[in-house]
């Protein structure tokens, strides 16, 4: 940027003339300056009696950089105005301004210093400096001294603005209904750029959060994501509005979706995502589980490859014979509450495998479940790798078989049953060199009934027995 | 004898819905409006584009959070007549003076329907405060507006902005020589002070806000400057003498402001409270995309001032890898050296149209040293004016700029 642009050539410095200007309101403003008597510019008298003599104190901006790009610090300076002048509105001045009856506050009131020359003759070659606010003032017998402040106001702000209550309705931060009763305080956030492009088709979704937002109505799932509005709300395959829950036990987040009757508000109001806005349809949620723990019954020596963030890098599982296992278990914890209930569909759970060939060859493989505490197998899937070094997954789905459930037999998975149990494949070749690339595992839950307000006092299943008499 | 069959009745954790908890969206967020295309402004960026450039982010956040009045109150006294108007009297308006709020934007929400409309003031009379809209809108007594931009383009040196964000050319932009696109996002889901947000905004763009003076309104305009970049606005020579001695005095930044090890977090994870990614640099190796330039610098400020220190930042506005390195590799430039500081002052005929951002060189060669003398730039980070007739003077506070 470059320097100021002086509205009148510079003089010497003995023909300097500050002008100092008080804008009380719209019809009462002071115009001062610091000569001996007065200049007139443009028809206007800048008084010369009035601000006593060099009372304009130094003229200080200052930022300090040592340690990065920051703000400046707000400027200060003080001038003092004489009691006995005849100046109209500023003489005798304890009488001029708040707290005397009926007269003019002048806190807060802009005040702006200028520079001129001798021979000036316009208020256009008045060259503005700065611009101050009174932040308070001080009066003796002789003078009235007011200090001055650049636009402290940033300090004063805190922001966003809008927060939830109930007390008036402004059409954006008013929600009155019970549901909102603890959320009466919470900051309608404030939204830059984009919070949606690691997350978004993306396999493993722990690294990175989206928008977190206001849940302002808990039986419609109705988010405030922003109070004001954005430019774009993403949705899923099926055109619906999405969102996303973590899972800090697990570090993954659940997505949550639904297949009709999601709903976005955006507009100047805000910006506000459904998730039931009608209909009957359930939320249910996805969730994907990376396989990072080693179990005790894993036989290959080194998995580390398998469990690292570098998806390209892999594990060699030799030909066994449906014997040695590549056996992992997840990390962490969860719980029903936080999940929601798991689906009793084969496809909807399933253990998963990621495989090459480490040559043309197809691969026979297995992956199975063992539950150590109970120490049941659920034997688990067979299938053949037919892609030779092209990537495939091989996959146990697990959703509509109980044998490795902890808790209960024939009960619905949990979150806790998928946690506790331990998840293996096998190499079922049976001659040496014929090995398995292993790249990563993870476990993926489809179709989590997340919540279901329609659906109230759900799942009582009876099991039979054995008759007994 | 009857037979029984034996049975298990299960009743699974159905007591009550899971808890839902804190959700998140995957979202853009704030868009430009019309401002960015007032007048004949043209920077590479439109109204409706997503804000994500940081230059844009910090001239929003000062239109939409700074220049602002919130819930304020329509009312006419008892007198109101309730329906569509072009004009509304809203008295807690906070200036009296007219046309104050021209151009401003207000916000209006209409309880009953949920209409939600924003307009442009077009007049302002400060003894009534009506305010007179760019259209009809339908309001009741006792509605609320807020209003935001008020004297955006006065109070925003619109130049300044455009030279840090330009889309063509801006320093926090493509063309800014660096090839990357500085990208900013956040959640701001918490209150906080302005100045804390703006001081995170400003520190991770690697900029500075100052306040300078409109000289022909006397308006305080916000001016940013890139802090690495910026050509010459002139060369201070000729310094004011007092006992025939010349006022310039030399110093460094504080040999606690050089770090050797540079540890950098972003990425912030809002369910985990904390950053997710890291870059990293000392003398013997680096983060991928930082490379043995910066590691050289490490090893520099160790050798030439026998320190070894550790310096660690979270950010809040970086989420994207280019953005990190490029402030990353500028931290790590800047802060592996000690800066000149230089002391000077002159007369003010001379020297009182140079303000606070200015870039300058320093021509004295009896003071400033070989190879700093008229060729290294220094940005004027202070500025103080002795406003007295007879003794008047600007004094400068200069700081070496890192490029």
């Amino acid at each position: 940027m470059s320097k100021i642009t002086l509205n009148q050539t510079a003089g010497n410095d003995n023909a300097v003339i500050w002008i100092v200007k008080i804008t009380i309101d719209a019809s009462t403003v002071f115009y001062f300056s610091d000569t001996e008597d007065k200049i007139t510019l443009s028809g206007t008298d800048f008084d010369g009696k009035v601000i006593l003599k060099d009372s304009l104190q130094y003229l200080d901006q200052n930022i300090n950089i040592a340690y990065g790009g920051t703000l400046c610090s707000p400027g200060n300076t003080a001038v003092a105005i004489a009691r006995y002048n005849a100046y109209t509105g500023t003489s005798d001045f304890f009488d001029d301004f708040y707290p005397a009856t009926s007269q003019n506050y002048i806190t807060g009131r802009q005040v702006q210093i200028g520079v001129c020359w001798t021979g000036a003759t316009t208020t256009g070659e008045i060259s503005w400096l700065y611009d101050f606010y009174v932040d308070s003032y001080s009066y003796d017998w002789n003078q009235i001294s007011l200090n001055l402040y650049e636009r402290a106001i940033l300090e004063g702000v805190e922001c966003p603005y809008f927060e939830v209550q109930d007390q008036y309705d402004n059409g954006i931060s008013y929600f009155p209904t019970a549901s909102t009763k603890d959320m009466d305080g919470a900051v309608l956030p404030l939204l830059y750029g984009d919070m949606r492009a690691s997350l978004i088709g993306s396999l493993f979704q722990r690294g990175d959060t989206t928008a977190p937002t206001i849940l302002i109505d808990e039986s419609k799932v109705k988010m405030i994501v922003a109070y004001h509005e954005c430019y774009s709300v993403s949705n899923g395959a099926s055109g619906q509005y999405e969102c996303y829950k973590y899972l800090d036990g697990v570090d993954e987040h659940l997505r949550i979706r639904r297949s009709a009757n999601t709903t976005l508000s955006n507009d100047k109001k805000g910006c506000a995502v459904t998730m039931l806005d009608g209909g009957s349809a359930a939320l249910v949620g996805n969730l994907i589980l990376r396989l990072v723990l080693l179990s005790r019954d894993n036989d290959i020596s080194d998995v580390s490859n398998v469990v690292n963030d570098d998806y390209t890098d892999y594990t060699v599982l030799p030909a066994s014979s449906d014997v040695d296992e590549l056996a992992l278990r997840l990390v962490g914890e969860a719980s029903t509450s936080e999940v929601g209930y798991l689906s009793a569909t084969a496809g909807d759970c399933d253990v998963n495998f990621v495989i090459t060939s480490d040559d043309a060859n197809d691969r026979v493989w297995r992956v199975g479940i063992r539950n150590n505490v109970t120490a049941a197998t659920d034997t688990g899937t067979a299938g053949t790798h037919s892609a030779g070094t092209g990537f495939s997954t091989a996959t146990h789905p697990f959703g509509a078989t109980t044998t490795t459930q902890t808790n209960e037999v024939n009960d619905i998975w949990t979150i806790e049953d998928v946690l506790n149990n331990d998840y293996f494949i096998r190499n079922r070749e049976t001659s040496e060199g014929e090995d398995i690339r292993v790249y990563y595992g993870y476990i993926e839950l489809d179709n989590i009934d997340v919540y279901n307000p329609y659906k109230k006092g759900r799942i009582t299943r009876i099991s039979f027995g054995t008759p007994w008499m | 004898m009857p037979l029984y069959v034996k049975y298990k009745q299960e009743t699974v954790k159905n007591d009550k819905p899971p808890s839902l908890g804190s959700l998140y969206v995957p979202v853009q967020g704030k868009e430009f409006d019309t401002w960015v295309d007032a007048g004949s402004r043209d920077n590479g960026y439109d109204s409706g584009d997503l804000i994500e450039n940081p230059a844009y982010v910090i001239e929003d956040f000062l239109r939409s959070q700074i220049f602002a009045e919130f819930d304020v109150e329509i009312t006419a006294n008892g007198t109101w007549d309730s329906g569509t108007k072009t004009t509304i009297t809203c008295p807690d308006l906070l200036s009296s003076v007219d046309d104050y709020y021209n151009g401003a934007y207000v916000v209006h929400v209409r309880p009953a329907t949920g209409t939600a409309t924003q307009l442009t003031v077009s007049d302002y009379v400060g003894s009534t405060n009506v305010l007179s809209l760019s259209a009809a809108v339908t309001v009741a007594n006792g509605d609320y507006v807020y209003l935001w931009n008020i004297q955006g383009d006065n109070r925003i040196n619109i130049a300044s902005f455009d030279a840090v964000g330009n889309a063509t050319d801006g320093h926090r932009d493509d063309g800014g020589g660096t090839g990357v696109t500085w990208e900013f996002a956040r959640s701001v889901n918490a209150k906080l002070s302005s100045r804390m947000l703006l001081d995170q905004l400003l520190y991770e763009s690697h900029c500075m806000l100052v306040l300078n003076t409109d000289p022909d309104t006397g308006v305080g305009q916000y001016e940013l400057y890139a802090l690495e970049a910026g050509s010459s606005d002139g060369t201070l020579s000729t310094p004011l003498h007092r006992d025939g001695l010349p006022q310039i005095a030399v110093s460094l930044t504080d040999l606690a402001e050089v770090y050797t090890d540079f540890t950098f977090r972003y990425l912030y994870h809002y369910g985990k409270g904390s950053c997710v990614k890291t870059l990293f640099c000392n003398k013997n190796d680096s983060s991928t995309g930082i490379g043995s330039t910066y590691e050289t610098y490490c090893q520099n400020a160790i050798d030439n001032y026998k320190v070894n220190r550790k310096f660690h930042y979270e950010c809040s506005w970086i989420r994207d890898d280019d953005t990190a390195e490029e402030l990353f590799k500028l931290l790590i430039k800047m802060m592996t050296k000690q800066r000149l500081l230089i002391q000077y002052e002159g007369n003010i005929k001379d020297y009182i149209d140079y303000k606070v951002g200015n870039v300058v060189l320093v021509n004295y060669a009896d003071m400033i040293p070989t190879g700093v003398n008229n060729s290294t730039k220094f940005r004027i980070t202070q500025k103080t004016v002795v406003p007295k007739k007879k003794d008047g003077s600007v004094l400068f506070q200069l700081t070496e700029i890192v490029e």
